[in-house]
């Protein structure tokens, strides 16, 4: 009975999607970077023994071998269709080896995030909201999972028993965003004809604002570079 | 009737007179009912409009539940149409209604009115049976007491008994029979019960649906009944301060209908909700405090001529000779010293708090009495020993115009050599002629290390209060050009001891050895260089003669008002008390020869920019110009506006009606005056000065916020009075200040912050505190890197963390000692609620994120055991 509904439901938000997709057009592009790629130097953990037997590089810029930045988070922020999004995944965000994974995430307003710790050492999530603290949850060992929503724009998440230890949530209020990875290229599928107001954001280098005007059914190249600092 | 008596005196008929009066009082009628309801009632007007706007909002939002009820339905009728549901908060309430008739068509149909029929049958049968159940049972009955009665009598009885047993046999099998029957019946209704819950089922259902709908309609209707009716409140108690007291009656809120209702915040007057409306009118309820009380205005009067806020407008006495028109913009807060005059803070005051805190620390009220002010200590430092202390030739620039050498001072320009040229030699040679000597206990400066001294004095925290080269606080002078002030071995002797050389010093030691002193002196006596000595100065400031004339100088121009001066122990304010300043009347007001507009705001603001622009032939004023900006006075005119010596009642005067508040009050005061805010964050403010310097914030002094919840009343007392006593974060290299408080003061502190948290500060120990094996054990075991790991960051007994420092947390072993009992638990849930931004986490909110298999998963328990296991530490 229970697979009966979760395959009818999938039917229909297929069904919903084709409809969507046959008049839709997308937003293509690649985040480049521009200047001497910053070094990603190896985090000093020695301080907690458990830490140091996972060795990590500070992914605070991470530069694609070709040229490209990862971590770019590109979003629409105007424009976008009043439309109800279809129900969003449950995203993972785990605490292991002392780094958070992924160090970047890019959700929808009101999304669930599983905020997990993988680690047998004490963790802590203090999420700030520009410098206010958003919540401040202690993370041991064998806890279970908490799930957060979250308000529109960049959260940073900090553990203070490791400081090196950082992850960012963007929210977006619509399902119309995207996130570089090693390739530096991104998407935005099923955006109806409009014009629209992009933003592509990194952790160091911050916004960058791009009007763009999608027609139907075609895919509109907005590329972005950021430049070293 | 034929002798109808004629009347013999009357002879003149007054009808006609009579016909006039009656037609005057008849218009006169007209005319008193046409004024009583139409034409004075302008705020029916506004009532029946307010009405309407709170009805096409309610109806909007009913609309609006409609269309997303509505929505719901579509999306619930999709889902149900893959999978059908009979729960009845998944489907629609068309599916709802459609299911109800259903079933109640299933009562037409012939299968029910069978079971009708046949329910009917049973029911017969059973009562049949029931019936000769009761018969057989009486007969029984009397069988059973004819057979008794017959044994009594001695008579033979056997065939009465075997016929009770007989009966009793047959009663139960009838039993048997009923019970059977009644299942028949059951079985036969079972189509009629279940149609009967079942509809129940869907009835309830759609009422529950429509629940939300309904409660909107009963708003409607009740807006819809709702009389139109002056709105009075009356505050016996709270005078208008006139000359009668009559107490005050408003009847603002006729017209601002919703001021005291939520939801309207988006409105425009006069049907929005009071700004603030929980915070302000959850101390100042309107049914006590009224609204004239603090914004002015007619109270009894509900009419605006023409326009509101021209003349005219009776309701906000914008009318000539009502002394208290409606206060608009700051002047608002003028009203807040009626019942706030003792306090330091209040939120939504902020610019009568400033002005108010300007008069004092300034020193206006160096030469002008405030009621309630007297005790206010003065605005500069003591003189009595100022010959040790600065260069002569830096005195008399200093008092020729501070701010040539600091352009922040606060000591403004002395028109004594405006008025006269000479003048400021003569006072500064009754100064240097009448100064004690001080000896230098400390030593005199033999050299030091200006590097180190530069360490020090970025790291042990004198920025917190003074600015060097543009960074940190303003509270104490800008350092920039101190050696063109004073000596080395002045410098040496004040920064380890302040006290020693000015008993009432705002500095307070940082406990600096004589090594850090050195070192610090050093690096500052190169801030800035020495000017050369005038030509005939030093013998100018011997002079006696000078002196002599330098002692009426200082009389005439009000010295002492702000400086501690030797032969002006008992001088009393040098100008005009301004205790009643703001009732002041503008023909009370000397206007001079100039143009500026006749008001008491116009003539206040000019004087605080030109306390010389309204001086003729004949007056004259020793007022120094201050140079305030225009935000300075705005801030000063809130607070002078407000000095009206207004009789209040205590219950409004939170320090008499709450006397905690005295405490709080006080303890704001003190924060002010030794600038606690320029290290401590303290009431969400405050560090900003010390975060100039040091930018980790694993660095900075802690945030202060709770802390009366956290430590121990007699705890805070000691370490306050001696914080050398104890190093609770001996990572950090901010050091906290020895103030060389009185038990008096260090005590208003523990109160304040007590206060603050709402605890008293009676004495609370730890000593008091039962140890608890079995918890203590559970504690040792969550607090260990099997749970919550809490010496990640925390100081175990003096073992620090593995960490870096900016990250460790007080030593725990402290706890017993410093931290209140029964806080740990609380602080263990949520940090975040007690300290904002604090970098503990909450370890538990609740119990679905505690350890299951410790003492049942129950947080509350795990964090009281927490607390056992922390106080057991060390001992």
């Amino acid at each position: 009975m229970k697979v009966l509904k979760i395959l009818t439901l999938a039917g229909l938000i297929v069904a919903g999607l084709t409809s969507f997709v046959q008049a839709a057009g997308s937003v293509k592009g690649k985040i480049s970077f521009t200047g001497a790629a910053p070094a990603m130097s190896m985090i000093a953990k020695q301080a907690d023994p458990y830490c140091a037997k996972s060795p990590s590089k500070d992914e605070l810029v991470v530069v694609n071998p070709n040229g490209t930045l990862k971590n770019v988070v590109v979003r629409v922020i105007k424009g976008a269709p009043a439309a109800a999004a279809p129900a969003q995944p449950v995203v993972i965000l785990d605490q292991n080896g002392c780094s958070y994974k992924p160090r970047v995430v890019a959700v929808m307003v009101g999304q669930k995030v599983q905020i997990k710790n993988s680690d047998p050492v004490l963790h802590n999530v203090h999420t700030y909201e520009g410098t206010a603290t958003g919540f401040n949850q202690a993370m041991f060992k064998g806890m279970a999972p908490i799930e957060k929503t979250f308000k529109a724009g960049a959260t940073k998440f900090k553990c203070d028993v490791h400081p090196w230890m950082t992850a960012w949530i963007v929210a977006n209020e619509n399902p119309f965003f995207a996130m570089t990875g090693d390739s530096g290229d991104f998407t935005i599928a099923n955006l109806p004809a409009g014009s629209y107001t992009l933003e592509a954001w990194h952790e160091k280098y911050g916004p960058q604002t791009k009007d763009v005007v999608v027609a139907e059914g075609q895919a509109v190249d907005a590329s972005f570079s950021f430049a070293a600092k | 009737m034929a002798d109808k008596e004629i009347d013999p005196i009357e002879k003149v008929s007054y009808g006609k007179l009579l016909f006039l009066l009656g037609g005057f009082f008849f218009f006169v009628s007209l005319w008193a009912v046409y004024n009583e309801v139409i034409s004075r009632r302008s705020w029916k007007d506004y009532q029946i409009d307010f009405n309407q706007l709170e009805f096409k909002k309610i109806y909007a939002e009913s609309q609006d539940l409609k269309k997303k009820m509505a929505d719901e339905d579509k999306a619930r009728d999709q889902v149900n149409a893959a999978t059908p549901s009979d729960q009845p908060d998944q489907i629609s309430l068309r599916q709802i209604r459609l299911n109800k008739e259903s079933v109640e068509n299933r009562m037409d149909s012939r299968e029910y009115h069978q079971a009708e029929k046949e329910t009917h049958r049973e029911k017969i049968k059973l009562d049949d049976l029931k019936q000769n159940y009761q018969f057989l049972k009486a007969d029984q009955d009397q069988v059973y007491y004819e057979w008794k009665h017959a044994k009594e009598e001695g008579k033979s009885f056997d065939k009465r008994m075997a016929s009770y047993y007989e009966k009793d046999g047959r009663l139960i099998a009838l039993k048997l029979q009923i019970d059977d029957q009644g299942k028949r019946l059951a079985e036969a209704s079972k189509v009629i019960s279940d149609t009967k819950v079942e509809i129940k089922k869907w009835d309830k259902a759609e009422e529950e649906r429509l629940k939300p709908q309904k409660i909107l309609e009963k708003k409607m209707a009740a807006i819809k009944d709702r009389s139109i009716e002056i709105k009075q409140t009356v505050v016996d108690d709270l005078g208008r301060g006139g000359v009668v007291n009559w107490g005050a009656v408003d009847r603002c809120q006729s017209c601002h209908v919703a001021i005291d209702r939520s939801g309207f915040e988006e409105e425009k007057n006069p049907f929005k909700t009071h700004p603030h409306r929980t915070e302000i009118f959850g101390k100042h309820p309107v049914a006590k405090f009224g609204c004239v009380t603090c914004h002015g205005g007619q109270g009894r009067a509900t009419e605006i001529e023409k326009k509101p806020f021209e003349e005219g407008d009776n309701a906000h006495g914008i009318v000539h000779h009502w002394t208290d028109p409606l206060k608009r913009g700051l002047d608002l807060q003028t009203s807040c010293n009626k019942c706030h005059q003792d306090q330091w803070k209040l939120d939504f005051a902020p610019n009568y708090i400033l002005g108010k805190q300007f008069f004092v620390e300034q020193g206006c009220i160096g030469c002008h009495n405030v009621q309630g002010l007297e005790n206010m200590p003065k605005a500069g430092p003591q003189l009595l020993k100022i010959k040790s202390k600065v260069d002569p030739q830096w005195m008399v620039d200093w008092i020729r115009n501070p701010r040539d050498y600091l352009p922040h001072a606060k000591m403004p320009k002395i028109p004594l050599d405006i008025d006269e040229p000479g003048q400021v030699e003569k006072v500064a040679s009754y100064l240097m002629q009448n100064s004690q000597s001080f000896d230098f206990p400390k030593g005199k400066y033999s050299g030091g290390s200006a590097e180190r001294g530069e360490q020090l004095f970025t790291t042990v925290g004198c920025y917190a209060c003074h600015n060097l080269t543009g960074k940190g606080g303003e509270h104490g002078p800008a350092l920039d050009n101190i050696a063109a002030k004073t000596s080395a071995d002045w410098i040496y002797n004040w920064i380890q001891d302040p006290k020693a050389f000015n008993p009432t010093a705002r500095m307070p030691s940082l406990r600096l050895t004589s090594q850090e002193a050195a070192d610090i002196t050093a690096f500052l006596i190169r801030k800035g260089t020495k000017k050369a000595v005038e030509e005939g100065l030093i013998e100018s400031l011997e002079n006696p003669e000078n002196a002599k004339a330098g002692f009426l100088l200082i009389s005439q121009y009000g010295c002492y008002g702000c400086h501690e001066i030797k032969g002006f122990e008992n001088a009393g304010k040098l100008s005009v008390d301004l205790s009643t300043f703001g009732k002041k009347d503008v023909v009370e007001l000397d206007f001079g020869d100039t143009p500026v507009p006749r008001t008491w705001r116009d003539w206040a603001h000019g004087k605080l920019k030109d306390p010389r622009m309204y001086l003729t032939e004949k007056t004259s004023s020793r007022m120094p110009n201050f140079n305030l900006t225009d935000v300075e006075i705005d801030n000063l005119l809130v607070f002078l506006g407000g000095l009206k010596k207004e009789e209040v009642p205590e219950r409004a005067v939170p320090v008499k009606s709450h006397p905690e508040r005295v405490a709080v009050s006080a303890g704001q005061f003190m924060v002010n005056r030794y600038n606690c805010k320029g290290c401590h964050l303290i009431e969400g403010e405050g560090r900003e000065a010390i975060s100039q310097v040091i930018t980790d914030p694993g660095f900075l002094p802690p945030n202060l916020m709770g802390i009366g919840a956290r430590v121990q009343p007699q705890w805070m007392f000691h370490f306050i009075k001696d914080p050398s006593s104890v190093r609770i974060r001996p990572w950090i290299n901010v050091r906290m200040p020895t103030f060389k408080f009185s038990d008096e003061e260090a005590m208003t502190l523990v109160r304040y912050f007590s206060g603050l948290d709402k605890l008293d500060s009676g004495i609370v120990t730890g000593d008091s505190w039962k140890p608890h094996p079995e918890l203590t054990e559970a504690g040792s075991n969550l607090a260990s890197s099997n749970y919550f790991s809490c010496f990640s960051c925390h100081v175990q007994g003096g073992k620090n963390p593995a960490g870096a420092p900016q990250q460790w947390a007080p030593d725990l072993a402290m706890a017993r000692q410093r931290i209140r009992p029964g806080f740990i638990p609380k602080w263990v849930k949520d940090p975040q609620k007690i300290t904002p931004g604090v970098n503990m986490p909450g370890f538990l909110p609740d119990d679905s994120v505690a350890p299951k298999d410790v003492l049942d998963g129950n947080s509350q328990k795990q964090a009281e055991a927490l607390e056992q296991y922390i106080f057991s530490i060390g001992h």
